[in-house]
Parts: structure tokens; sequence; C-alpha cells
């Protein structure tokens, strides 16, 4: 670098040349701003005053600083392990019994594929965060949602709901079967959205059950009036009240695989079998063994056959409610349905006894 | 220490990346926001929160070079914020950065036989008589030796305007 006129003093006490001189680290450096000083000796001063302030810049030390950064550190990652969505403190797994932390996972979900699904039928999805309850077979959940809604959810079964309800709806989606008690809340009316209807609630205790290998779905009221709606077909809503359930069949016809031919019929029922799941208790009433096994293999997480086609119309009536085994249980139906069952690697087989003629 | 390397880790979710640096620039983020506001339980919270929300936004980040000044320029702003809730009776005119007071001390100095301790301290004294932006640019310089471009980043400045900036807070000061 040459010492030519440089007016910018300013510029030129940046420069890498004036540290070195102020440094004393290169000869040439020191050299050239020597020379400087000699040709601009009204400006002695100021640049003396600029060596020894940069000196003093020169001196600047790192100080100790009064913070423990793994603390710090830890403090944040145990804020990110157990970092929930908002509002988390609403729900809330209960009763120990029916919960097993290692079985039952909880999902944060954006948008998933059975979401895709209900999205054509106009749910209100906007921004709400969702979750994701997912029971295995042979066990059940229960939570409360947002609202202060209790949701019990039976094995083999999924529900998806909003971390926080939104302003005009409350939504949810189930696959399987899970008992709502729903609180009311004015204007708000809340939905559940299943595969093949839409059950619409203000403030009741329903049942709804729509497994994905069933063809029928089942909602049964214990109090309130919920309206059930075919989300495929043209089927007007139906209301029903306390007692009463209404199945969906669901007919696809065949050559048009977009088509359904649905009906909804009600009848009157009593609950107490239906919905008795939730509270613990299996229980059959006058049920076909067909069905009886279907409820069984959900219950226990276990792989039933029956044998003979002619146990599979058998109807039978119990109840369950002192936590049974699977084996208890059959040994009580055995004492009024003749059969006898033997288990196969990991499958039970139950088939009738042969009456000696 | 490839801290870009570690960037990258950290945008796809390894939370080990993001703990190493986290432990790299702590300390020096933690210096800096003492200097602009000397409260250690805000810088704390400052620096924490900046983190976790780094953490909560990184499918929304870019790859970064240099972490540095992004990370230097983050805290700026989240101290900024900070300061402007707390200040709600602002008056109008006052420029927030004029809250940012780097001050300089006696201990951000080491004593040297280059300068007699009398100049060095009135040099201080000096010092803390620049605008509160000439003296925030000069720590970034001359305590962090950060280069214009990683200042002019940090500051929101061009570089040109970073250069003047510092050099002519160092001619002001007379004796």
């Amino acid at each position: 670098m040459k010492t030519t006129d440089f007016n910018d003093l300013g510029e030129l006490i940046l420069s890498e040349s004036f540290r070195e001189f102020v440094e004393g680290t290169n000869p040439e450096s020191i050299r050239i701003w020597n020379e400087w000083i000699a040709f601009h000796p009204e400006r002695k001063d100021e640049l003396e005053t600029a060596v020894n302030v940069l000196k003093t810049l020169g001196n600047s030390r790192k100080r100790e600083i009064i913070a423990d950064k793994n603390e710090s550190l830890s403090k944040l990652m145990k804020f990110i392990e157990e970092e929930k969505p908002k509002s988390a403190k609403t729900i809330s797994l209960i009763n120990s019994i029916w919960f097993k932390i290692a079985a039952v996972s909880l999902l944060v979900i954006g948008l998933s594929s059975l979401w895709n699904m209900f999205r054509s039928h106009n749910i209100q999805v906007r921004e709400l965060a969702y979750n994701e309850i997912i029971v295995p077979l042979g066990e059940k959940a229960q939570i409360i949602l947002s609202d202060g809604s209790h949701v019990w959810i039976n094995s083999a079964s999924k529900l998806k709901y909003p971390v926080m309800f939104g302003e005009t709806s409350r939504d949810v989606i189930l696959e399987g079967e899970a008992f709502f008690d729903v609180v009311k809340k004015d204007g708000q009316t809340f939905v559940v959205n299943t595969r093949d209807v839409k059950v619409n609630v203000l403030g009741t205790a329903f049942n709804v059950k729509c497994y994905p290998g069933d063809e029928k779905t089942q909602t049964i009221v214990v109090r309130g009036e919920v309206k059930v709606e075919d989300i495929h077909g043209d089927q007007k809503a139906i209301i029903i009240k306390p007692n009463e359930m209404a199945t969906l069949q669901n007919k696809i016809i065949p050559e048009q695989t977009t088509a359904h031919l649905n009906s909804i019929t009600v009848r009157k029922v009593d609950p107490e079998s239906l919905v008795s799941w939730k509270d613990q208790m299996l229980v059959f009433s006058g049920e076909s063994f067909e069905d009886l096994v279907i409820k069984m293999e959900r219950w226990f997480n276990v792989r039933i056959k029956i044998d003979d086609t002619e146990l599979k119309t058998e109807r039978y009536s119990g109840k369950f409610v002192h936590n049974e085994t699977v084996y208890q249980v059959l040994e009580a139906i055995k004492i009024t349905t003749p059969i006898v069952y033997k288990v196969e690697k990991d499958t039970i087989i139950i088939s009738k006894i042969q009456r000696k003629k | 220490m490839n801290q870009s390397h570690w960037w990258s880790l950290f945008l796809q979710g390894d939370k080990h990346a993001f703990s190493e640096i986290f432990l790299a620039c702590h300390d020096n983020l933690f210096r800096y926001g003492m200097k602009l506001t000397r409260d250690p339980e805000l810088i704390n919270d400052c620096i924490q929160n900046l983190f976790l929300k780094l953490w909560k936004n990184r499918n929304n980040l870019k790859p970064v070079q240099d972490i540095t000044p992004y990370l230097f320029k983050s805290l700026r702003h989240h101290i900024i914020d900070i300061l402007e809730l707390e200040r709600q009776t602002l008056p109008i005119d006052q420029d927030i950065e004029e809250l940012l007071m780097v001050e300089y001390t006696a201990e951000d100095f080491m004593i040297s036989r280059q300068v007699e301790k009398e100049t060095q301290d009135k040099i201080i004294q000096l010092l803390n008589q620049l605008t509160p932006r000439q003296r925030h640019a000069i720590y970034l310089r001359y305590f962090e030796e950060m280069e214009f471009e990683t200042i002019a980043q940090i500051l929101d400045m061009r570089v040109q305007s970073v250069r003047n900036l510092i050099s002519r807070g160092l001619l002001l000061m007379r004796n």
C-alpha cells in the first residue's frame, strides 16, 4: 500500500496496515505510516489518539460469564422433550386399570390419508392441531377433550381429535368404537365422523361403532338426541333418542364401486350390553356366536376360530364384570352352551360338542 | 467445529447437533447479550427462547453458511422485542436501539504496557460517549473480532455504513 494523499483517515484506520502499525508487527507498515505522519504533521495528534484507541481496543478481553451453559442446555432440552401442543393439560388418560402406557400411542399429526378421506365432507379443518389416539387390540382408553367431553375408546380403535376445538364446531374422527359423553356447548355441535356416517350431537351420551372390517355402523343413544347422517348416500338424516340404535348397512353396488346403496334402520335396544365395555364389563345379550367371537377377539386381543358353522348362529347371554380372562369366559360359556375349545399355536379354536345319539 | 454441518443436521431434527450448536455459541451470545442489556436473567431467558424457537421452526429455516451472525442477529431482535414489550411508554421518536446500551468498563480491557492506564481509562470514557450504534459496532469488531460483512448482517446495515460508523467513532474520540 502506497502512501499517497489519503484524505479519508477514517477508512485508513480500519485498514490492516494501520493495525499492524499499531501493534508493531510489520516493519513495512510501520514505515508507511511514519511516512504518512511526516507528510501530514497537522494530523499527528489525531493519529496518535487513534493509535491509543486501537491499542486499548486491542486489549479487549472476553469477560467471564455468569451463566452455566450446561445447565441452561439441560433446561432447554427438557422443555423440548416434554413439549406438548397447546392445552395438553386437557388431555388426561385416566383410570390406570385401562391404560397401559406402552400399549397406547398418542400421536400429534398433521394430515394423513384417513384425514384426507374426510376432507371432501366439509369438516372444519383450518389450522387446528390434531392428536390421534390409537388403542391397540385388547386395550381401552379414556380421554377428556378440550371442551370437557369424555370419550372412552375401545380396543383396536382410533380417534382423531383437535387439541383445542375451534369456534364453530367440534369435529372428531373415529375408526372403531367409542363412547362419547359430550358437554353441551351453545351453538356448537359435536360431530363424530366415521367412514360412513356423521353423528351430530349437542350434548349427549352415545356410542358409535364402525370398525374397518364391519359393513355396518351402529350408533346407540344413552342420553339426549343425536342426528345420524349417511355420508355417501342420499339418505335423509335420522334423529335417534335414548335406547335407540341406528344401523347403517353399507351396501356397495357391485358394478359401480363408488355408489352406495345404504339404509339406516332404527330399532329399540337396551344399551347396557352394547356400551358396557366402557365400564370394563364384557356383556353378551343374545348375541350370535359369530358376533360374540369378534367381540372377544377385540376385548382380549386373541384369535378365535369357530370350527362348526352350526355354532355360529347359536346365541349367548352373559355378563363378565371381574376382568375375567378369555379362558374364564370360555369356561363360563361352556356351562350353558355345549362347546369345547383348544388352543393351536396362537389361535383358540371353538367347536361344538357332538351329542352322542 | 463445522458449524454449518451441525446446522444442516439440526434442520433435520438432530437433537445432538442442536445441543452442540447451543454449547458452542452460548457463551459468546451471553456475553453479547450482557453488553446490550446487562440483565443476566433476561439474557438467559432470551437465549433459551431463541433456541426453542429455532427448534420449533426448524422446518422453515434455511441452511446457513455462518450461523454466528444469524444467531447474534436473532438474539438482538429477541432482546429488542422484549424491551419493546417492557417499555410501553417509549417516546415515539426514540430509537429502540438507544436502549441497547453497550457500556464499556475497565473490566472489558486488560492492562498492558502499551497503553498507560490513565490513557486507557480516558479512552474507555470516550468510548461510552459514542452513539449506541457506534459502541455496538465497535464491540462486534473488536471484542467478537467479526468481519465488516458479518457486522453488517447483524446490524442490518450496509458494509460501507458499518465502516463509516466505526471509523468515525474512533476518530471522534479526542482528549
